[in-house]
């Protein structure tokens, strides 16, 4: 009845496309790939007239002069059918190329939004706000996206084998993975409080279920279950918090709630309870102490490329949304949330480091590794400068590259154990497969943050921001608990070249797509550690940011 | 009670005083209804029942909107799920009611605590005669916020609240509106693969191969229990046993 009422006009928004295009490209690919895995036998009958569709909106937007999203278009409307006319009777290869393809596509569309939007031109960026302020397109969306879609591109092959060796590749993994980069690229960009619990909800709800992928495996359903009930209840008081800010602020758009919040009148009480609980929730989500709970146990349990993809992407994404609640919202509580984060930091490094020691099993020892990673990327966050949000942007990339190749080494490993590997199982691992243990050492030396790697300039750059914050005495921390944690990556090493096992054979050969993966991660390891410019230039310019 | 009795004459006539009583009675009955109805259907349906009324009192105070979300959310969805997992405990087992006294004192004891919160925090600052939301109410001073706003929501909106939501979300909120969209996919993806008895694989010819291998192999296709890994490295002698560290 109210309805129907006379028609006012309603402003339709200004939909800038181009602030999500790369969004959008995956969402499209998960929905044909959910529809081809659902089309058993008669696969062509559904990817051909989506070629046709996405080829014919291709040559549509180069002829409207928007010619790279046109020519991804395109070449993913040619990709998909014939990926389906090359692997005829090998579903899971055409999810796995249709992904790629698309993710791929998503990596150009990222590049292609800096070269025409928020770029310069110079180099530096522009940010800009874009769908009525629910999304800025600036520095912490444009890294965060790189190191998603990128993860995201590695763990396609890394898990490929893997998947179909336990028998779990089901035809919903590759959509679900690529919602979950949905999910975590809109997280990155999200610039208000809806926007980002919404999108922190696509990808947990996404991670739940590829974490319980293994149905057979308790262990993975233990991991699963346990996730969602810490996540559910982490999401719970996130949201809490959040309506609390919104009480205290009346706003929900982060710039604004940034520019009240520190204004006198502003309830200052309700505005830090809203605080602490937002810092509870997200901390839940970054895995920080002691609010790591979950994580050992989810990490060992889930299919281990799902744990490589949850450590590298999922604490990237976790981070931006930190990055931007901390340093867009709430800079004007610094006083408050600065301490706090912290001391949360220097218990997850030292904690974690600590722990780790006396792990037996490997995923469970890098579990702990990613806490206390999420501890070094912290000290960016409470430096509260252009150099700490550098820092930690450009630390979780680092991040990143190296646990996806130490887990891309697990899963290779795993072939021969068939189930957990143990610190014994690497014995005499250099001598029988000298290329996979030396990667994995590579990995582990950037881990803990040894030169030339990528992990050294990674710590570096955040230790520096943390130092000329003022924050000597967290660095001090973060530098002994390397200290620690160089002695269990080190200790690995010396087990897989200096111990000698009973069982001398080599492992089996891995395939095809583990082989790229494993090579990729590992020369984005040593390229990123040798020749970190080009990097570093852009990951200070991305301090830029829409306030 | 009395607040409503109190807004409602001033709001409008005496029909809508009277449909008023009749739905507060009946929210009333049905809520005792609830608690005391031995028969846990019963009891169910009594709480619809309820559901419907408080969105016939809403409907009293010009909330349309709201009113139509409660018949639709509470009386619908979530009835429907409390029906469900009647169902699935058994609908004859009665010792779901049985509830021994310690239980009875702390049901009391917490019912009484919400009702004097509630009371507490709505019958004196909006029922007295210089109630800060009553037609003679004083403009809130600075810092208070107490019903500010309101008269100027209803008459844009014409006291409904639909127009209002929806027009935010279509053009404030498009975006999170349309990832909320994504988030019921994911939902429905995940529902399915965990409900699916039989997993639906990709039809590969070369898992085939992989079987015939994984016969000669170990423990063949016992990849997704630890037991042949964990029986093998018994054998071998070195059980590295996992430490545990309390999570």
């Amino acid at each position: 009845m109210v309805l129907a009422q006379d028609a006012t006009t309603l402003d339709v928004p200004d939909v800038a496309w181009s602030s999500f295009a790369p969004e959008l490209l995956l969402t499209a690919a998960a929905l044909v790939l959910l529809l081809v895995a659902i089309a058993r036998g008669r696969q062509l009958l559904v990817a051909a007239p989506t070629g046709v569709v996405a080829v014919g909106l291709g040559v549509w937007l180069v002829s409207t002069d928007v010619v790279v999203p046109g020519a991804v278009a395109i070449v993913w409307g040619l990709a998909l059918p014939a990926a389906v006319f090359a692997f005829p009777h090998r579903g899971s290869l055409v999810q796995a190329w249709g992904a790629g393809v698309a993710l791929a596509g998503a990596l150009v569309l990222t590049g292609w939004q800096f070269v025409t939007v928020l770029g310069d031109g110079a180099g530096g960026m522009t940010p800009q706000s874009a769908l009525a302020g629910a999304l800025a397109n600036d520095g912490i969306a444009f890294f965060t996206r790189i190191t998603v879609y990128l993860t995201a591109l590695i763990v396609l092959p890394l898990g490929y084998g893997y998947l179909r060796d336990r028998r779990i590749n089901r035809a919903e993994v590759e959509p679900l993975l690529l919602l979950a980069v949905v999910g975590m690229a809109a997280l990155g960009t999200a610039n208000d409080l809806i926007t980002l619990f919404v999108a922190l909800e696509v990808l947990s709800l996404a991670l739940y279920v590829l974490t319980g992928l293994a149905r057979r495996d308790r262990r993975s359903q233990e991991a699963s279950l346990k996730y969602f009930v810490m996540g559910a209840v982490a999401s719970a008081i996130l949201l809490y918090g959040m309506a609390l800010m919104y009480v205290a602020t009346g706003s929900l758009s982060l710039p604004t709630i940034g520019s009240v919040v520190a204004l006198a009148g502003t309830n200052q009480l309700v505005s830090a309870l809203g605080l602490a609980l937002v810092t509870v929730g997200i901390g839940f989500k970054v895995a920080l102490v002691p609010f790591h709970l979950w994580t050992p146990d989810v990490y060992q349990g889930a299919p281990t490329n799902i744990t490589a993809f949850m450590a590298a992407a999922t604490k990237a994404a976790g981070f931006a949304a930190v990055l931007r609640l901390y340093l867009v919202a709430f800079p004007g509580l610094q006083g408050l949330w600065a301490p706090v984060l912290a001391v949360l930091a220097a218990a997850s490094m030292l904690y974690g480091a600590y722990v780790a020691l006396v792990q037996r099993d490997l995923k469970r020892m890098l579990a702990y590794s990613s806490i206390t990673h999420a501890g070094y990327a912290t000290i960016g966050v409470v430096a509260v400068t252009d150099a700490g949000l550098s820092g930690t942007l450009w630390y979780l990339l680092t991040y990143a590259v190296s646990t996806l190749g130490a887990f891309g080494c697990v899963i290779a490993i795993e072939r021969r154990r068939r189930g957990e590997v143990a610190l014994v199982d690497l014995r005499g691992l250099g001598r029988t497969s000298p290329a996979v243990a030396g990667i994995l050492a590579l990995c582990l030396l950037s881990l803990a943050g040894m030169p030339p790697t990528a992990g050294f300039v990674g710590k570096f750059v955040v230790f520096q921001a943390g130092i000329e914050a003022g924050w000597t005495w967290l660095v001090v921390i973060g530098v002994l608990s390397s200290i620690v944690a160089a002695f269990f990556y080190l200790r690995i090493a010396g087990v897989m070249f200096l111990e000698t096992a009973d069982d001398d054979r080599p492992l089996p050969a891995s395939s095809l797509g583990l082989t790229t993966g494993i090579a990729v991660s590992a020369t984005l390891v040593v390229f990123l550690g040798v020749q970190p410019q080009a990097f570093l230039h852009l990951a200070d310019a991305a301090a830029a940011l829409v306030r | 009670m009395t607040l409503l009795a109190q807004v409602a004459p001033t709001a409008g006539g005496t029909a809508e005083v009277v449909v008023f009583w009749v739905f507060a009675v009946i929210a009333l009955g049905s809520a005792i209804a609830v608690i005391s109805l031995r028969n846990v259907v019963h009891g169910a349906v009594m709480l619809v029942l309820n559901f419907l009324s408080i969105g016939g009192l809403f409907l009293t105070l010009e909330s349309a909107f709201l009113s139509v979300i409660q018949v639709l959310v509470y009386g619908g969805a979530i009835m429907v799920l409390f029906l469900f997992v009647i169902m699935l405990l058994g609908v004859d087992r009665d010792d779901l009611l049985q509830a021994d006294l310690r239980t009875r004192v702390l049901a009391i004891a917490g019912g009484a605590l919400l009702a004097g919160a509630v009371l507490f925090a709505f019958v004196g600052p909006y029922t007295s005669e210089a109630s800060v939301c009553g037609p003679d109410a004083p403009a809130p001073g600075p810092g208070e916020v107490a019903c500010a706003g309101l008269a100027e929501a209803y008459d844009e909106d014409d006291g409904a609240g639909a127009r209002f939501l929806g027009r935010s979300l279509f053009t404030t909120y498009t975006y999170p509106f349309e990832l909320a969209a994504l988030l019921l996919t994911v939902a429905t993806i995940g529902a399915v693969i965990l409900a699916r008895r039989r997993d639906l694989e990709p039809e590969d010819e070369d898992l085939a191969d992989l079987d015939a291998a994984a016969a000669d192999d170990l423990d063949g296709d016992d990849l997704d229990g630890a037991s042949g890994a964990a029986a093998e490295r018994h054998v071998a002698g070195d059980g590295p046993g996992t430490t545990e560290r309390g999570g």
